[in-house]
């Protein structure tokens, strides 16, 4: 699969899933946004497999893309006992866990230029300005939402524990995008560039999804009147890690076609 | 003899390669980073000599990037360009 099919295809999946939306009855409507989301998450899951089995054992990045897949699992298994039902203290484990798997797996990817040894020569006050902007965005995005479920914690809502640990993993997520986006910046011109620029592509979704939540939060509007745009931005965000898996095998493979 | 005044082809050689997965940027930073890491001076001073040191110091950097089995095959490669 080419590189700039991989960019495109999330976004023709989302049309799609929005065409089918919208031609289904509208009792069906909820069911085929479900779909989608999961249909998605199972995407994303063998593209995370696909780039960790490029790596072998004890590769940096194979960790990296077994904890995102990990990530995925963990939400689906979340999403699949919400939808059968399932008591909310399982829901918030599965939740709790998959954000910890995609804190340390995008902490990992974060790190890898550093771990390279390229930072060696970057000017040392370079990478700041960028990472302050890059915790202040995630801040400016995730605080709102902070705010309401520490104060709901505060009110002795137990339960509020799994939304505060999702906003703190997003906030670290989105606050680790500075240093994935200088990668890919970084690597500009080269195939490598491909899986990075694709991951940078879904956390800028998943920045664009907290900040709706934030707005429709802040606007005191219920969120399921905005569900489609959520759920389309979710399926998106959630495909680009899929896509960014695939390319991260043909980006490394190219060394080997080569040869 | 000529190896000696080629260091700067050697590391546009290298570079070049690098290039092919980092970009043509990061391949020259690269080179220059690991050439003053392994070597202790710049890439403009490279000869063929220097090449399997300048190998070792970039494979770290090529594993964390392409991973171990194919960090060799690009290592082979630069080794195959320049003939050695």
């Amino acid at each position: 699969m080419k590189y700039r099919t991989l960019a495109v295809a999330p976004l023709v999946f989302v049309a799609v899933a929005l065409a089918a939306w919208g031609m289904a009855p509208v009792g069906l409507r909820p069911s085929v946004l479900v779909g989608a989301v999961e249909s998605a998450k199972v995407l994303a899951l063998v593209g995370c497999l696909v780039a960790a089995w490029t790596f072998e054992p004890g590769d940096y990045l194979r960790r990296a893309w077994l904890l995102l897949a990990a990530c995925t699992v963990l939400l689906f298994a979340r999403d699949v006992v919400a939808l059968a039902g399932g008591p909310a203290l399982a829901q918030g484990v599965l939740a709790t866990a998959g954000n910890a798997s995609s804190v340390v797996g995008t902490w990992i990817l974060a790190r890898a230029w550093t771990v390279a040894g390229l930072d060696e020569g970057d000017a040392p006050t370079g990478k700041w300005p960028m990472r302050t902007a890059a915790v202040a965005v995630a801040l400016a995005v995730t605080g709102w939402p902070l705010v309401g479920d520490l104060g709901a914690l505060a009110r002795g809502d137990a339960f509020a524990v799994v939304p505060l640990v999702s906003d703190v993993a997003d906030t670290v997520v989105l606050a680790l995008l500075a240093p994935i986006l200088r990668t890919t910046l970084a690597l500009q011109g080269g195939v490598l560039r491909w899986p990075w620029a694709l991951m940078t592509v879904g956390n800028l979704l998943w920045l664009v999804f907290d900040a709706l939540y934030g707005v429709l939060a802040l606007l005191e509007v219920d969120p399921s009147r905005a569900r489609v745009a959520t759920e389309a931005l979710r399926v998106a965000a959630t495909l680009y890690l899929a896509s960014a898996g695939i390319a991260q095998r043909r980006a490394v493979k190219a060394a080997a076609a080569e040869a | 003899m000529t190896e000696a005044t080629t260091g700067n082809a050697i590391a546009d050689r290298i570079a070049g390669r690098l290039a092919l997965y980092l970009g043509p940027h990061t391949g020259r930073v690269a080179v220059k980073t690991f050439s003053v890491k392994a070597l202790g001076r710049g890439p403009e001073t490279l000869t063929l000599r220097d090449v399997p040191a300048l190998q070792q110091a970039l494979r770290p950097m090529l594993r964390t990037f392409v991973g171990r089995a194919q960090c060799e095959i690009v290592l082979e490669q630069i080794a195959r360009e320049l003939g050695l």
